[in-house]
């Protein structure tokens, strides 16, 4: 690639990239008070269940965790991909990855800190979330959980805010006159003196590269802590050996099908069209689809392990999920969250980016929906001589669930505005090294599951 | 304009001082208040047969003339072993109009049993407890003795150290990553602030976690350090 050409690259790509930062249209403003609308009634919701306690929600004795819970588990699990997928790219040196790592990683932090609030919403006195650690046991899965998402929050955000420097730099430095001064002053402070000289840059890549190597782990530990508050106990359905691992899995599936949806929006909205192309959605539905058999095959082992033994309580619970009153939740989940998405990546007829968004809109729908088989399937068959539990979430917990939802999309509509959505100083940096050696990939030597490569056209090696 | 201002200023100076200057005169003059405090003991026979009922009885007085106190609610508990040996609440009691509260408890482990009952007259109290020892005799009435989690000698030491080891390995590799963020601002001319701030939020946040974690403050956690 000629050197005109790059530079007309990174000048598109800028425009791009920074244009939202300063212009912003009427419907944007109308977008973001039609979200300000739904949090404002979720805020109302959540005063009137801190006014009147939890009877206003569909939680009782027997089923005591509800939709909030579910919520966390669901997001908690999308941030646990944004981490993953940036940093295993990153650690890869896939050279693609770098239009869609920024998104990646800021799905990590908006869906940590959204997740993290769930569990105390879900409390009926929050005033006194401090004694889960001042009276808190160390034997304690919740105080494991507390633990871990505090620091996982604090490794997401750093791991969002180095590979920002150089970006932030760019802005302080060239983008002069189209801020005001005190936005100008909190890049230039957040920037951190960036100069592009090569220590700064061997710091920034060590820093880089430590986070990416030790986020792994942290994400891993966090989404294995929240399956032990479940499988730390002895209620059917929850007491599995396998449930960190299968919540992973979990976490990973339902987290790269919000990456592709994210990025469907954000590639139509700022027409990011150049940069993020079908290659990028093509390659992730491969991934979706290897978690997707992931994913079945834990759940298939699962059940099969629990319906050969029957034990009377874990007996109820299939009952319950196969033909009783959860089998539509379950099924929903098996057909929508499974078959479907697996039907659409697999059979090629449509074309990608609408056919791979739309089984990731299916898998986080699915995902959820399993997240409350899991969560209210066990609690509804209850191990005490109690009565079976029936829960139906009142309209309290769905504003305040819809609210989440909406304080999640709200964050992700103002980040564009604050900080570029894409890694400028990566993307440009990617474009400027040698192109990867274009190789003859035979059409007979690709699975044909995974694609339906024209015989003897280049590809590149990834 | 300036006597203008200043007669406003005047004004509000004079507003203040009749709002403060009453409340001041009344705290002052007002008589010191009595705040009570309460007695509770326990009552239980000494020994018994396991898979019998055993009744508690606690009794809770006003200290100063030794009234008893109706509707006060006792909160009892037995000690019990649960992966930690602990006291376990068993349920609550309202005192009747002779500032008795009852209940009734099977216990079906022979063995000596520590009985715990508690009371607290509101948020601003302290809770008051009183503990007495019940011998319970013959043998067991469980159909079988649950057991959690694994005895071995420290335990509980060796698990906060591994957890407080484990987070001070990652929390200190997040500080090594913002010192390179430190050598980044330091190797440039411009702002060198952000990354002394981040380096001493990160350090703030950790030392609160790690000291809720250790100190006498978590009572429930040092207290069964050996």
């Amino acid at each position: 690639m000629n050197t005109d050409s790059n530079e007309n690259y990174n000048k598109r790509l800028e425009s791009s990239v920074f244009d939202p930062l300063n212009h912003t249209s009427k419907g944007y403003y109308g977008f973001l008070l039609v979200l300000l609308a739904i949090i404002a009634w979720g805020g109302f919701a959540y005063i009137t269940q801190l006014r009147y306690g939890l009877i206003v929600t569909g939680l009782n004795e027997v089923t005591l965790w509800g939709v909030y819970i579910v919520n966390f588990i669901f997001f908690i699990g999308i941030s646990y991909a944004g981490t993953l997928v940036s940093a295993v790219l990153r650690l890869t040196g896939a050279g693609w990855r770098t239009p869609i790592t920024r998104m990646a990683e800021v799905i990590a932090v908006v869906g940590v800190m959204i997740g993290g609030l769930m569990p105390v919403i879900d409390l009926g006195r929050p005033d006194r979330i401090s004694n889960l650690l001042v009276f808190g046991r160390l034997e304690s899965p919740l105080v494991w959980d507390i633990i871990a998402i505090t620091t996982y929050l604090i490794a997401c955000l750093i791991y969002l805010y180095l590979p920002l420097i150089p970006d932030l730099a760019i802005m302080r430095d060239n983008l002069e006159g189209r801020f005001s001064p005190g936005r100008r002053k909190f890049y230039t402070f957040l920037a951190a003196g960036w100069e592009n000289t090569p220590e700064q840059k061997r710091s920034l890549e060590k820093g880089m590269r430590i986070m990416s190597i030790i986020i792994i782990p942290i994400a891993i530990f966090v989404h294995t802590v929240v399956a032990y508050i479940f499988a730390m106990t002895l209620r059917p359905g929850w007491n599995s050996t396998i449930y960190g691992p299968y919540f992973v899995f979990g976490a990973v599936f339902s987290g790269i099908a919000a990456i592709l949806i994210v990025m469907a929006i954000f590639r139509k909205i700022f027409h990011l069209e150049e940069f993020i192309t079908e290659r990028h959605f093509r390659n992730l539905s491969y991934l979706l689809m290897t978690l997707l058999f992931f994913y079945a095959y834990f759940t298939f082992s699962e059940y099969l392990t629990i319906g050969y033994k029957v034990e009377v309580a874990e007996k109820e619970l299939l009952t319950q999920l196969m033909i009783g009153k959860s089998a539509g939740w379950f099924w929903s989940f098996i057909i929508g969250g499974l078959l479907v998405p697996a039907f659409l990546i697999v059979f090629r007829k449509l074309r990608v980016i609408p056919r791979v968004v739309a089984a990731s809109v299916f898998v986080i729908v699915g995902m959820w929906i399993k997240r409350f088989v899991i969560v209210l399937g066990t609690l509804q068959v209850p191990l005490m001589p109690f009565e079976f539990g029936v829960y139906k979430p009142t309209w309290v917990e769905i504003s305040v669930s819809l609210a989440a939802l909406a304080g999640f999309t709200l964050l992700f509509a103002l980040f564009p505005k604050i900080f570029p959505i894409i890694s400028v100083w990566e993307v440009s940096e990617e474009e400027h090294h040698e192109q990867p050696t274009p190789v003859d990939i035979p059409a007979k030597n690709i699975p044909r599951i995974f694609g339906r490569f024209k015989r003897g056209v280049k590809k590149n090696v990834l | 304009m300036f006597y203008r201002r200043s007669a406003l200023l005047l004004l509000v100076l004079i507003l203040v001082f009749l709002l403060i200057f009453p409340g001041v005169i009344i705290a002052e003059n007002a008589s010191p208040q009595y705040t009570p405090s309460y007695t509770l003991v326990i009552k239980a026979p000494e020994q018994i047969e396991a898979g019998q009922t055993l009744t508690l009885v606690a009794e809770v007085r006003e200290n100063l003339y030794g009234d008893l106190v109706a509707n006060a609610r006792v909160i009892f508990f037995v000690e019990s072993d649960f992966f930690i040996t602990d006291l376990v609440e068993i349920g609550d009691a309202i005192t009747d109009e002779h500032g008795l509260a009852k209940l009734d408890f099977i216990p079906n482990q022979p063995g000596v049993l520590q009985i715990v009952a508690s009371y607290k007259a509101g948020s601003n109290f302290e809770p008051v407890e009183a503990e007495g020892m019940v011998n319970i005799t013959g043998s067991s009435k469980s159909l079988y003795q649950t057991e959690i989690g694994i005895k071995y000698p420290n335990s509980f030491l060796i698990w906060l150290i591994s957890i407080v080891a484990i987070l001070f390995a990652i929390w200190s590799t997040f500080l090594f990553v913002l010192y390179q963020v430190r050598n980044i601002s330091f190797r440039g001319t411009g702002a060198k602030g952000a990354s002394f701030v981040l380096m001493v939020g990160v350090a703030v946040l950790f030392t609160v976690v790690v000291l809720v974690l250790v100190t006498p403050e978590a009572q429930y956690n040092f207290g069964y350090l050996p």
